[in-house]
C-alpha cells in the first residue's frame, strides 16, 4: 500500500475498499479493468488454484493507476503472475474471512485451502521496524512452525559477505600490526632514551627533576605521534578508498568463485539472496521456503535471480571522523605506553652514575 | 657563619671506605683548592658537596642547614653551580642555549630575550664572543668549552661555584684566564671550591685543603 501512501499509484475510479468489514470488496488497476471491460460495481470471481469449485464472488469498489508501470518486462515476457497490473487489492478482514471460509470448505483435505498458500509481505521503513515486528509478531501469537524472513535483508547481508570477511581479516590484521608496532615503538624509545642517557645525566645533575625530564620524553614522543597520525589520515584519507575497493574486487572474485563452486557442486546456492524489492518482510510456513514462490519473482524480478548475488563492489569513504579518532586514541594509547617505559627508564637512571661513566 | 659546612663526613663505595671524618667550612669571597692524590676522594667529595653523591656518615649544612632538608634539585639547580672536568655541556646546543637552559632549570624569572641577554653578558665575560656563543658547543675549543660551562654555573647567581680540575686540558694562558676568572667571582663575593692536582691552580687558591686517602685532612 505504500505506492498508495507516496503517490505512485492512485484511486481514479471509485473509491478504497471499507475496512474492518468482511465484505468482499476490492480494487482493480486500470489495466486490468480496461482489458476485462471492467468497472465500478462490477463483480469479479476468484478461484482457488488448489480447488477450481471453489470461488468467491469480490465486488469492484474502485479502480486504480500507477504513475508508472513496473510490470511491463514481466508482463512482457509472459509472466501473468508477476504483473503488478494483475494486483488486486482487498481488506484484511475480507481476506481473512475467504481465508477461514477456504478452510472450512476444505475441511477435507485441509492441503488445498488457500490458507496454505497466503504469503503475507510487510512493508518496513527501515531495518528497526522489522525487528520489532519480528519480535511483536510471535508476542502477539504466531505460531511457531512460521518463520519470518526478510529477503531484502537476506540479500543485503549476503551483500555484505565479502566485505565482512575483508573488515574481520583486516580487523585481526590491524591487531598484529598494532602489537608489532607496540613492541618496535617500545624498543625504539628504550633505545632512544638509552642514546640520550648523557642529556639525562646533565639535566638531572643541573637540577631538572626527573619527573620533568621524564616528561619531556614523553612530549617528544607525542609530539611525534601527532605529525605521524596527521601524515596518517592525510595518506590514509587519500588511499583509503582506491585501495579498499582494490581489496574489495579481490574479495567479490574470491566469494563469487566459491560460490560458483559450491553451485557446480550441489547445485545450488548455499542460501537465498539476489534481487528482491526493497524492505520487504515475509511470514511463511516453516519449511516451505523452498515451495512457496519467492518474493523476488512475484514482484517483478525474474525466476532464478535469487541465486546471483549482488555484493558490495565500492565503498565511497573508508575513512570516517570515528574511524580517525579511533586511530588517534590507538596511537595515544601506544604513546602512552611507550612514553611510560621509557619514563621509567629515565627515573632509573642516576646523573652521577651516568656522568661518571662517561668521565 | 660558613656558607657550607662538612661536618664529619664519611663516604665509601661498597666496602671500600673513600672520605672518613672529613670536616670542612667553606665561605663566602674565598677561593678554595681541594687538593690530593689520584684516589684521594677530590671528585667523591665535589660530587657530596654538588648534592650528586649522598654521604655514608655526617652532615652537610648550607647556611646552617641541613642540605636534607632542601630539595636536592633546588639545591643543584639554585644554589650551587657547578663546572664538570669534562664540562657536561648538551653537545646538541649552541653555548647560549646550554646557559639559558640552566636559568630555565633555575627558574630565573624574566623573558626569552632577558635571559638570552643575560647569558649573551655572561658568555661576554668570559671571553667568547657573539658568534661563538651562537656556535654548537661540539665546535668549541676545550678552553671556549670550559668558559661556556663557567657561564652557565654562574648563569642563576648561585652563592657557591665547585669546579672539577677547571684547567686540567688547558693551556698555561687559558689556565690563568680561567683562574682570573674565579678570583673575580670571589672577588664579587662567591665561594669558589676547586679540586686539582695542580700547584699552580693549588696555590692561587685562598685557602686549600689536602685529601689523602681514607679521607684524612
Amino acid at each position: 500500500m505504500t505506492d498508495f501512501s507516496d503517490g505512485t499509484t492512485s484511486i481514479v475510479e471509485g473509491k478504497v475498499f471499507t475496512e474492518g468489514t468482511e465484505k468482499l470488496e476490492c480494487i482493480i488497476s486500470s489495466e486490468l479493468a480496461t482489458y476485462n471491460e471492467l468497472s465500478v460495481g462490477d463483480e469479479i470471481i476468484l478461484s482457488n488454484p488448489q480447488n477450481e469449485e471453489e470461488t468467491y464472488s469480490l465486488s469492484v469498489v474502485g479502480i486504480y493507476k500507477k504513475a508508472s508501470s513496473q510490470g511491463d518486462m514481466s508482463s512482457r515476457f509472459g509472466f501473468t503472475m508477476s504483473d503488478p497490473a494483475n494486483e488486486i487489492y482487498l481488506s484484511y478482514s475480507a481476506l481473512d474471512s475467504i481465508a477461514k471460509k477456504s478452510e472450512e470448505k476444505n475441511s477435507d483435505d485441509t492441503s488445498l485451502s488457500l490458507k496454505n498458500t497466503l504469503n503475507a509481505t510487510y512493508t518496513f521503513a527501515d531495518v528497526k521496524d522489522y525487528e520489532i515486528f519480528e519480535e511483536e509478531v510471535y508476542t502477539l501469537g504466531l505460531d511457531e512452525k512460521y518463520t519470518v524472513s526478510s529477503s531484502d535483508i537476506t540479500a543485503f547481508e549476503n551483500s555484505l559477505v565479502p566485505l565482512e570477511t575483508l573488515s574481520t581479516t583486516a580487523g585481526y590484521f590491524l591487531v598484529v600490526i598494532l602489537l608489532i608496532g607496540a613492541v618496535i615503538l617500545i624498543v625504539l624509545n628504550i633505545f632512544n632514551v638509552r642514546e640520550r642517557k648523557y642529556e639525562i645525566g646533565v639535566l638531572t645533575a643541573m637540577g631538572m627533576k626527573k619527573g620533568k625530564v621524564a616528561l619531556q620524553f614523553i612530549a617528544e614522543i607525542f609530539i611525534v605521534t601527532i605529525c605521524a597520525v596527521i601524515i596518517g589520515v592525510i595518506v590514509g584519507g587519500i588511499s583509503a578508498v582506491p585501495v579498499t575497493n582494490a581489496l574489495l574486487e579481490n574479495q567479490n572474485s574470491a566469494s563469487t568463485m566459491q560460490s560458483q563452486q559450491i553451485k557446480e557442486n550441489f547445485g545450488r546456492e548455499s542460501n537465498m539472496g539476489g534481487m528482491t524489492p526493497p524492505n520487504m518482510g515475509e511470514i511463511a510456513p516453516d519449511g516451505m521456503g523452498d515451495k512457496m514462490p519467492d518474493s523476488g519473482s512475484l514482484m517483478g524480478g525474474f525466476p532464478g535471480t535469487q541465486a546471483m548475488r549482488n555484493y558490495v563492489t565500492e565503498v565511497n569513504s573508508a575513512m570516517s571522523f570515528t574511524v580517525v579518532l579511533q586511530m588517534l586514541l590507538i596511537a595515544l594509547g601506544l604513546t602512552l605506553v611507550s612514553g611510560v617505559v621509557s619514563a621509567l627508564f629515565v627515573m632509573r637512571y642516576e646523573p652521577l652514575k651516568i656522568l661518571s661513566n662517561r668521565d | 657563619m660558613a656558607l657550607l659546612s662538612l661536618r664529619n663526613i664519611d663516604f665509601s663505595y661498597g666496602k671500600t671506605p673513600v672520605l672518613k671524618g672529613v670536616t670542612l667550612d667553606f665561605e663566602e669571597g674565598k677561593t678554595y683548592c681541594i687538593v690530593g692524590k689520584s684516589g684521594a676522594g677530590k671528585t667523591t667529595l665535589l660530587s657530596i658537596l654538588s648534592g650528586l653523591a649522598s654521604p655514608t656518615g655526617g652532615e652537610i649544612l648550607y647556611n646552617g642547614e641541613d642540605i636534607k632538608s632542601i630539595n636536592k634539585y633546588e639545591y643543584r639547580s639554585k644554589y650551587i653551580g657547578v663546572i664538570f672536568q669534562s664540562f657536561n655541556l648538551i653537545t646538541k646546543f649552541t653555548a647560549l642555549e646550554n646557559v639559558v637552559l640552566s636559568m630555565d632549570i633555575a627558574s630565573v624569572k624574566g623573558s626569552v630575550r632577558d635571559k638570552k641577554n643575560k647569558a649573551l653578558e655572561l658568555l661576554k665575560s668570559v671571553g667568547l664572543d657573539e658568534d661563538e656563543a651562537n656556535r654548537r658547543v661540539l665546535k668549541l675549543s676545550g678552553g671556549q668549552q670550559q668558559r661556556v660551562a663557567i657561564a652557565r654555573a654562574l648563569s642563576y647567581d648561585a652563592q657557591i661555584i665547585l669546579a672539577d680540575e677547571p684547567t686540567g686540558n688547558l693551556d698555561e694562558e687559558t689556565q690563568k684566564e680561567i683562574m682570573d676568572i674565579f678570583k673575580e667571582l670571589s672577588k664579587q663575593g662567591k665561594c669558589v671550591i676547586l679540586v686539582s692536582h695542580s700547584k699552580s691552580v693549588a696555590e692561587s687558591c685562598d685557602v686549600r685543603f689536602e685529601l689523602t686517602r681514607l679521607g684524612k685532612r
